[in-house]
């Protein structure tokens, strides 16, 4: 069976700094990754390097088997919230039909067929009510769901969240980690980056620990321990109680 | 009033100056209207501004060395300090808009210098800073024409690729769009556009007519297309009074026409229906929450 993704000794740098380190991972199909670290971890450019929108100093990534340039239209990313310009002129609808895009020819113009996966992906995230609505007219947790149903149009194989949880309504955030379940049901593989260690267990059955250099990758229940969570962060994490496996960040 | 308008309508069909004036207004009001919109929702009024003064010395190049080089030396100083500012950027620890700054009034320096070194030959430079707009050829129109006309088709083929790459270039680049390419030939269009420019509103308020209209249809709407018509729209108007207020009252066209634009802008700020700042505050006051 091919992998989803394979990452090969993969390193990058920005102005001579080393931002991400020797990360080798296989990540097989059908799978919900959490990936966790601090701030300035590396962990969206990590994102970004496999689906290669920066140059690398060195690794190999393959996307379902392929070299990446050859699988894009199967690569979907949800941007973090904080990248858009929620002013812009934008209809909720067009947004999702953005999705489409990739399937379209350099020329074309999304058919009806193509607004009609839109709008089911808009039903999907329980947001079909607000298909008129200019994007900023939505709380963040709406904001959000619109751009998974974006994702969830492209139709791929594999999904990147940037912190699709930040900032966001309980209900909204049910309704997304549902929808992953699902689409992880369907065959999906979906790396979600994450900042709330106290959902980690609960959300992800698969982990990585990214701290510039690969600490911790594989099933939740054997990586997420207290040691390396306190190595991934630097020693700033303080565990409160042991039975509820909280942890907090500080 | 009556009168005024009447004394226009009577010049404007004696003079072809005044047709060819008018003509250049609305094709450059429709140019710049769309070409703005790209411009200020890419946050990218600053650069605008830097590329129409880049510009000069190309143009003051081509002055020298005759008119065939019009366009291409304007071209080429604004695509050089396009490239310049992306390059102090990529490879420094200078901000954009440090280097936007440094480069805009470097070129536009070096223009200058070009110029008052010519000492006493043709080149006039009120008239590249300021436009003179009585001064449009048939030649001038046609060029201002095909350009509009490819710009506007360029835009309507590139749609979606023009908005993906503007409200959310992460994912333009994911799925392969050419980001790089798409800013630089915004860039290259930029300059362009300041070329035409240069007779009806000159290189100095150029930028006005890319940011001012598009900025008050921004106000108005919620999408796209809609915003182009706008921003189209109101560039001609301003285009059209401005020409004939300069006319009436024997004003510098380019400076009347970037007034007219300003005062549709501030109308549009305090009275647009969803965002205005006294209809809000009107509001307030009738909910009773002042």
């Amino acid at each position: 069976m091919t992998q989803a993704i394979e990452v090969d000794h993969l390193s990058v740098s920005y102005y001579g700094k080393t931002v991400l380190d020797d990360v080798s991972f296989e990540a097989e199909t059908a799978q919900l990754i959490g990936i966790i670290g601090p701030n300035g971890a590396g962990k969206s450019t990590m994102i970004k390097a496999i689906m290669g929108m920066i140059p690398t100093n060195q690794g190999n990534v393959r996307v379902l088997g392929n070299r990446v340039d050859q699988v894009r239209k199967q690569i979907a990313y949800v941007p973090q919230r904080s990248m858009i310009d929620f002013d812009f002129p934008v209809l909720v609808e067009d947004v999702v039909v953005m999705g489409r895009y990739p399937h379209l020819k350099w020329w074309q113009r999304p058919s009806k067929k193509d607004r009609e996966k839109a709008s089911d992906s808009l039903r999907a995230v329980g947001m079909e009510d607000y298909g008129k609505r200019q994007i900023g007219e939505l709380s963040g947790g709406q904001q959000q769901r619109v751009f998974l149903a974006r994702a969830l149009a492209q139709e791929s194989d594999v999904l990147f969240l940037d912190e699709p949880f930040a900032g966001i309504d309980v209900t909204s955030e049910e309704i997304i980690i549902h929808l992953l379940r699902q689409l992880k049901a369907e065959g999906k593989t979906i790396f979600v980056v994450h900042h709330d260690l106290s959902k980690v267990e609960t959300y992800f059955d698969t982990l990585m620990m990214l701290n510039r250099t690969l600490i911790g990758y594989g099933k939740t229940n054997e990586v997420f321990t207290p040691d390396r969570v306190s190595e991934t962060y630097d020693g700033n994490v303080a565990r409160l109680s042991g039975n509820q496996n909280q942890v907090v960040i500080g | 009033m009556i009168e005024q308008m009447t004394t226009f309508v009577d010049a404007l069909s004696r003079y072809p100056f005044l047709q060819n004036a008018v003509l250049a207004g609305v094709l450059v009001g429709v140019l710049c209207g769309v070409v703005g919109t790209f411009i200020i929702l890419r946050g990218m009024a600053l650069m605008g501004e830097a590329i129409s003064h880049a510009v000069l010395p190309g143009v003051v190049l081509s002055y020298i060395l005759g008119a065939t080089g019009f366009f291409a030396g304007a071209v080429l100083t604004g695509t050089i300090a396009a490239l310049g500012i992306g390059y102090i950027t990529e490879n420094s620890k200078i901000k954009d808009d440090s280097a936007i700054g440094i480069l805009l009034t470097g070129m536009f320096a070096i223009g200058i210098v070009m110029v008052t070194s010519l000492g006493g030959t043709n080149v006039d430079v009120w008239h590249i800073l300021f436009g003179n707009v009585l001064a449009v050829s048939r030649t001038d129109l046609w060029i201002t024409f095909v350009i509009t006309i490819v710009v506007i088709l360029s835009v309507l083929v590139f749609y979606k690729q023009l908005i993906l790459s503007t409200f959310d270039p992460t994912m333009a680049k994911a799925i392969g769009l050419p980001t790089k390419w798409i800013h630089y030939i915004l860039m290259i269009v930029l300059s362009l556009v300041t070329v035409v420019s240069l007779n009806t509103v000159g290189v100095i308020l150029v930028v006005a007519m890319l940011i001012t209209p598009a900025s008050t249809a921004y106000l108005l709407t919620d999408r796209l297309p809609i915003m182009l018509v706008l921003s189209s729209t109101f560039g001609v108007i301003s285009a059209v009074v401005g020409v004939y207020l300069s006319y009436i009252y024997d004003v510098a066209t380019g400076a009347s026409i970037v007034v007219v634009a300003m005062a549709i802008f501030t109308f549009v700020f305090f009275f647009s229906p969803k965002q205005g700042v006294a209809i809000q505050w009107f509001r307030r006051l009738s909910t009773g929450k002042v």
